[in-house]
């Protein structure tokens, strides 16, 4: 075969690579990351690339994604487009995940749970040996740690080793012990540090703590690495299916973005990485099978029963986690199915198990999971929403990165917009959907039943601004315009749009629904719910009653609580009886596979249309 | 032709009471079961489908649609059967082994049903080989097969090899469908067609069985 120059005029970078070679691999073999949410089966039409010269002839799939328009300009799908010469391209910043900088959640709601970590530093006396009676160093420390009521099972080697060089005059000398594991032998008092990890499908978000004083010192999010290989976790399973060494390069991809994220706060904190001796990860069921190395196929078909639950304590050095090596990495457990340690950690901040009243927590993200219960039975499930809340499978959907719609109100009967950094507008991200489509809904643009009414429906209240943002699209359904790009091009939410969103939140829906119905409760006995997950704080809980995303309930009650299952981390981080609770619960939160039920389907398509509103 | 506007829109509503009684009325006014088939439901269902296409329908509305559907159709089978008159052709539809999504499945297997096939339903996480067989018990002419999930399309393949190995292969034409599905993987595991909607999956069926659209 032959091999053909191609250059990324954009980035910059080019390289020779085999006669057929798709733009995307070659861009990724370049060290380019091309957004792809169906990790390039040419399906999403996110990684639009512009090629100047040297591609192969359009495919099916390219005439059927592109618009008119788009094919005149040269646009290609990077994931169909192959190197037929040599070829000259450009990735438009819209097709590159990390252009911008990403406002991700990582505040979650305020715990304040007791300082104690499994990490302790603890003084040893050193009782020196004298000639002619029978002496060892290590044991002798032992003792003393055992008669201090600290019980060490089983010791890191290198500890061991460095012991000779930690041995001084002094009096005493200080051991690291992480659980019941003795980690390092340290002259003087040394600094404590941990690091909390919520590793999701799309976001990862790590903070930083002293261990001695609680304080919070650094906090890093970056989208998961592992996005290019698939949107969401059936994504992620195909790949390791797929390709030989899948899973291992998932895995390592994961380490090595969480090898970076912890340079870079220790970086920000000013500490030094051996310093950190815990690190507490936890994520759903995919991300904690592939942070072990497990492949998650058996997550991939019926009936989707997971390897493991853990939770699962490692050695950095076994992971290859720069921390101090004879550190801990405690992987939380997982609840079953889909439904994994993420949901076990937000459970840890919350009280569920010990109210009277029943309560309901949604954690809305690529990978959906419900929970109701009080402190009787906690049921739970997966309602996997698909990537819609983060934008992908949605026409103009994108991150809530710069320039993302992430709010939308109407004033006066008009459409205002607020973007992220409010950049001029380039797309919409999670929150702007639910917020774009609950107005229009409110509105009387969208029924019911989410279709867009053609103008000539439309309510003579509406007004004609408004009116005239519903037009016909190229296609044949309506669409209505949002914003405009440039002197040709409008953001636009579809009708396929809407669809998207309605099947997200029927997911939640219906898993709500059926997890009532199994504790035999009806809607009107919820007293809380908590929604988790990245929109945190920028969705409005009348839009989620409105769309019937929940079961009607005072707005009151609908609370708002970020990012928590970092917050469930850091609680584990830094508390024993966290890290109890969240064992306890792994044990009695009964898992409810739903997709598999017959009622599933009544639920779930009962759930599909928006809430009746009340006349005005 | 008039006559079947009330029926049409009444299918097409999703009004499955005032379907079946509207049915036993044309019947009753002298139509052939066929008449009421070919002029009053199939049509209804077409419009179903342009809608549905169009995006003015959503999978409430087919199914609800669908519903309205079968209740003509229960009022039909009886005479259809009596005066010997064949459905276009046979279908088996299933979702494959390892996947239970059924909702898409359904979708496909109403709107082949309002073009006037006969649809044998296999249900979910159908293993190859209940394919093959069913296919074989009922003289299946077109297998529909459905996958939601990428890591589940592998099972298309098994199942179009458990045809072929079992010498079964030349009498079906295979289509598959699904969210992850596309052209390019029909082609690669030797699937005669691919639909990407509902709606399509009819006018696919027809080609590949060189039915008259």
């Amino acid at each position: 075969m032959p091999e053909h120059k191609i250059t990324f005029l954009s980035q910059n970078k080019s390289g020779f690579f085999e006669h057929g070679t798709t733009l995307r691999d070659a861009a990724l073999e370049l060290g380019i990351l091309i957004e792809s949410s169906c990790a390039g089966i040419g399906t999403c039409a996110k990684c639009k690339v512009v090629v100047k010269a040297g591609g192969s002839p359009l495919t099916e799939a390219e005439k059927q994604l592109l618009s008119r328009r788009e094919l005149e300009k040269g646009v290609r799908l990077a994931c169909r487009a192959e190197i037929a010469e040599e070829c000259l391209c450009m990735v438009p910043d819209t097709s590159l995940p990390f252009a911008q900088e990403n406002r991700i959640q990582v505040s979650g709601v305020d715990i304040l749970s007791e300082l104690q970590p499994e990490v302790r530093a603890l003084p040893v006396p050193i009782k020196h040996p004298t000639l002619g009676k029978k002496y060892f160093y290590f044991d002798q420390l032992l003792d003393a740690l055992r008669s201090s009521g600290v019980e060490v099972q089983d010791s890191d080697p290198q500890a061991i080793r460095d012991l000779p060089n930690v041995l001084s005059h002094h009096e005493q000398l200080y051991a690291v012990v992480c659980g019941k594991r003795l980690a390092a032998f340290c002259q003087d008092q040394p600094e404590l540090y941990g690091v909390a990890v919520d590793v999701g499908t799309t976001t990862v978000a790590a903070k930083l703590l002293n261990l001695r004083t609680g304080e919070v010192l650094s906090v890093n999010s970056a989208i998961n690495a592992q996005t290019a290989h698939g949107a969401d976790v059936v994504g992620r399973i195909y790949y390791c299916e797929r390709h030989p060494g899948g899973t291992r390069r998932l895995h390592q991809l994961l380490i090595k973005q969480l090898n970076a994220m912890l340079e870079n706060l220790t970086a920000q904190a000013d500490i030094r990485l051996e310093d950190v001796y815990q690190m507490v990860i936890d994520g759903n069921t995919v991300m904690q099978h592939l942070a072990l190395n497990v492949n998650p196929a058996k997550l991939g078909t019926s009936p989707f029963a997971p390897i493991l639950q853990g939770p699962v304590s490692l050695s950095a050095r076994e992971l290859d986690i720069r921390i101090h090596p004879a550190g801990s990495i405690e992987i939380m457990p997982n609840l079953g199915g889909y439904v994994g340690s993420d949901i076990t950690a937000v459970l840890t901040v919350l009280e569920i198990d010990c109210s009277d009243d029943l309560q309901v927590v949604v954690d809305l993200g690529t990978n959906g999971e419900v929970v109701v219960g009080n402190k009787d039975r906690m049921l739970c499930c997966s309602s996997p929403a698909g990537p819609a809340w983060e934008g992908a499978c949605i026409s103009w959907g994108m991150r809530a990165a710069n320039g993302a719609i992430e709010r939308a109100e109407m004033i006066d009967g008009e459409l205002q917009i607020k973007t992220v950094g409010s950049k001029p507008p380039i797309g919409i991200c999670g929150s702007g959907l639910l917020d774009l489509v609950s107005e229009f809904y409110r509105a009387g643009l969208i029924q019911a039943s989410g279709r867009i009414l053609p103008p000539d429906m439309l309510s003579e209240k509406v007004l004609d601004a408004l009116k005239n943002r519903v037009q016909k699209s190229d296609n044949g359904p309506f669409e209505i315009r949002i914003a405009q790009v440039d002197d040709e091009r409008w953001i636009t939410l579809t009708q396929a749009d809407v669809r998207e969103l309605q099947l997200a939140k029927a997911a939640i829906a219906s898993g709500i629904d059926l997890l009532l119905k199994e504790l035999d409760r009806k809607p009107s006995d919820i007293a809380e719910v908590y929604i988790a997950g990245a929109f945190g704080n920028h969705v409005r809980s009348q839009d989620v009653l409105d769309l019937g995303m929940l079961p009607m309930v005072e707005q009151e009650r609908i609370h708002f609580i970020g990012n928590a299952a970092l917050t469930g981390a850091e609680a584990v981080l830094r508390s024993k009886a966290a890290r109890e609770k969240a064992a306890r619960l792994a044990r009695s939160v009964d898992y409810i596979e739903i997709s598999g039920r017959s009622d599933f389907q009544d639920a779930f398509v009962e759930a599909i249309a928006f809430r009746q509103l009340a006349e005005k | 032709m008039q006559n079947y506007d009330e029926l049409r829109e009444c299918v097409i509503a999703g009004k499955k009471a005032q379907v079946a009684e509207l049915v036993r009325k044309h019947l009753d006014e002298g139509k052939t079961a066929k008449d009421v088939m070919d002029n009053g439901l199939i049509p209804g269902m077409a419009i179903v489908g342009k809608k549905f296409q169009e995006g003015e329908f959503f999978i409430p509305e087919m199914l609800m649609a669908a519903r309205s559907l079968n209740a003509g159709l229960e009022v039909l089978r009886p005479l259809l059967e009596a005066s010997d008159v064949k459905p276009v052709a046979k279908v088996l539809m299933g979702t494959v082994k390892g996947d239970i999504h059924d909702i898409g499945k359904n979708l496909v297997a109403v709107m082949l049903r309002g073009g006037g096939f006969e649809v044998i339903d296999a249900g979910v996480d159908v293993p190859p080989d209940k394919f093959v067989e069913l296919a074989r018990e009922n003289g299946a002419d077109l297998i529909g097969l459905s996958a939601l999930l990428t890591t589940t399309m592998p099972s298309m393949k098994d199942t179009i090899d458990a045809f072929q190995s079992q010498g079964y292969r030349e009498n079906v034409k295979i289509m598959i469908g699904g969210a992850p599905i596309t052209q390019e993987y029909a082609d690669e595991i030797g699937a005669d067609g691919f639909a990407r909607n509902a709606s399509y999956a009819v006018e696919l069926a027809k080609k590949l069985l060189g039915v008259a659209a």
